[in-house]
């Protein structure tokens, strides 16, 4: 198959909620805002916060769940697992899809904050170029323990909600995780929430390479094609 | 000797074995028996039958019977809720959900009793945006073709897909309340919230009672994935509402903390959800979504 035909197809596998979520996020964040200016709050300030909300709190949820639901829920599992080309390698083309996806909306929402001089209202942000990191490290983060999530449980249901309660959690407990060093760095919201101010590269940087890690062990799991077969966990 | 009177009986042997065979049973009475016994099989099976072995006509007519007489009546009426009934839902309960269910809930009490200096009112704020979310996905894997491997054998038994549904979900949601009630009753013992007990359970039982029933009507229509995403998605702007975030976004927050709070229009909407989910389970199996492919 060729290679574009071939993610032509994973695309349109991944389904119209997984094409609809990243945009739909981003609106109705947006939306919050208009209803929010609607009270006579500052306008142009709220649009501003809750874009970087979106980026660094909608849009990674979005990619974690995505990325939890990516095994378990073939109906051609077995049929893959009989051809040349190994399942977890299809599963990672499917994780890139989802993320990819999940960027592409990202940068949309970037640029808009670009042309709107977003990035110098919000200094916490480290400017356009070093802030790619507000949404990228959460989002790597949370799919990364989506897709090990999904490789440990095989089914969507479990691996989804372990997603969906980390990331409650660490909404819950803002003030309860600013009291160590260690879950500083492994905070999700530093740019939204606020951190210690020199905390904050050293916090995009452990999320991205915490995420390579927690990726590498779903890889490895998910070479265990038997595992695969025998559904869900449980 | 003995393993040539088979042969024997059945007349295969060659002259020289034959002679041999017959000089011994001579003399020998145990195989002058044996051989009799042989003898009156072979002559069995090489008779022909009287008459032909039921064929056909025989499966025509039960088939025959079979169309035209009505199925016995089951032994007591179907709608009947046993004992033995709850206990057979109770063992398909899957462990790995409940115990994480219980896992989460410890985490959730641990959060609330290591916070020191919290302000009054935070630890039924953490029980409350826990405890339905875990109701929520438990309650999401009771029914339907996608989680249960029997559904379409429990469909086919005198017992009602309702009275299915509503013991399971009775089982895991009296699971999860239980859970809460232990929850709250922890928080309390350990002093990390002064309200007391009932403050505690009126801060989650509206809210968990909710999610769940949307949770079943959800799984009843669409499927368990929808059930869960719409859950989560619902929650997670729940959780966004009460963040620091919108803090000062009243009117958003004002509405969700109406929406998912205990009072009598949360109760009624509960009732009427619930009640549409064991309507529409008598109805029909979920709307199956799963395909290899999606058209887009």
């Amino acid at each position: 198959m060729r290679p574009l035909l071939l993610w032509r197809y994973e695309v349109r596998r991944a389904g119209w909620a997984a094409v609809l979520a990243p945009p739909l996020v981003a609106a109705i964040v947006v939306l919050l805002a208009v209803v929010d200016a609607a009270d006579g709050a500052d306008q142009r300030g709220t649009v501003i916060r809750n874009l970087f909300a979106a980026l660094e709190m909608g849009l990674p949820l979005v990619a974690g769940i995505g990325a939890a639901s990516l095994v378990g829920r073939d109906p051609a599992a077995e049929l893959q697992l009989t051809v040349p080309t190994p399942y977890r390698a299809t599963l990672l083309r499917r994780l890139a899809v989802v993320v990819g996806w999940t960027a592409l909306v990202a940068l949309l929402i970037a640029a808009v904050l670009l042309v709107i001089d977003g990035w110098a209202d919000r200094p916490q942000a480290h400017g356009a170029v070093v802030g790619q990191l507000v949404w990228l490290a959460p989002t790597l983060w949370l799919a990364a323990v989506g897709f090990l999530a999904g490789a440990v449980f095989r089914g969507p249901a479990a691996a989804g909600g372990l997603v969906a309660v980390l990331w409650m959690i660490e909404q819950i407990l803002t003030e309860a995780v600013q009291q160590h060093q260690w879950s500083r760095l492994l905070y999700l919201f530093a740019t939204s929430q606020g951190t210690v101010p020199a905390d904050w590269t050293g916090n995009r940087l452990t999320l991205v390479a915490t995420a390579i890690v927690l990726g590498i062990a779903a890889w490895l799991l998910l070479g265990g094609t038997e595992r695969l077969v025998r559904g869900e966990a449980g | 000797m003995r393993e040539l009177l088979v042969e024997y009986a059945a007349g295969t042997l060659d002259p020289a074995q034959r002679g041999e065979v017959e000089a011994h049973l001579a003399a020998c009475a145990d195989c002058s028996a044996e051989l009799a016994g042989w003898a009156g099989l072979a002559a069995a099976a090489t008779r022909e039958p009287a008459e032909p072995p039921p064929g056909p006509e025989l499966v025509y007519r039960v088939m025959v019977r079979s169309a035209l007489s009505e199925p016995a009546p089951a032994d007591r009426p179907p709608t009947r809720l046993s004992l033995a009934l709850v206990v057979a839902e109770a063992r398909l309960l899957r462990l790995p959900v409940l115990v994480a269910s219980a896992l989460v809930m410890a985490l959730a009490v641990a959060m609330v009793a290591t916070r020191t200096a919290a302000a009054d009112g935070w630890a039924g704020d953490v029980l409350a945006m826990v405890a339905p979310v875990v109701a929520a996905i438990g309650i999401s894997g009771v029914y339907g073709p996608q989680r249960d491997p029997a559904f379409e054998v429990v469909a086919a038994t005198p017992t009602t897909v309702r009275l299915i549904l509503l013991v399971r979900i009775a089982l895991v949601f009296g699971y999860d309340l239980a859970l809460a009630l232990a929850a709250s009753g922890a928080v309390t013992v350990a002093g990390a919230d002064a309200a007391g007990i009932p403050a505690l359970v009126v801060a989650w039982l509206g809210p968990m009672a909710l999610l769940s029933a949307l949770c079943v009507l959800l799984v009843v229509w669409v499927g368990p994935d929808i059930a869960i995403g719409v859950a989560l998605a619902l929650w997670s702007l729940r959780v966004l509402a009460g963040s620091s975030v919108f803090a000062d976004v009243t009117g958003l927050v004002d509405f969700f903390r109406a929406v998912w709070s205990t009072n009598p229009a949360t109760g009624s909407a509960t009732a009427a959800l619930l009640l549409t989910a064991v309507v529409l389970a008598g109805r029909g199996e979920p709307v199956r979504h799963v395909r290899a492919t999606h058209p887009v």
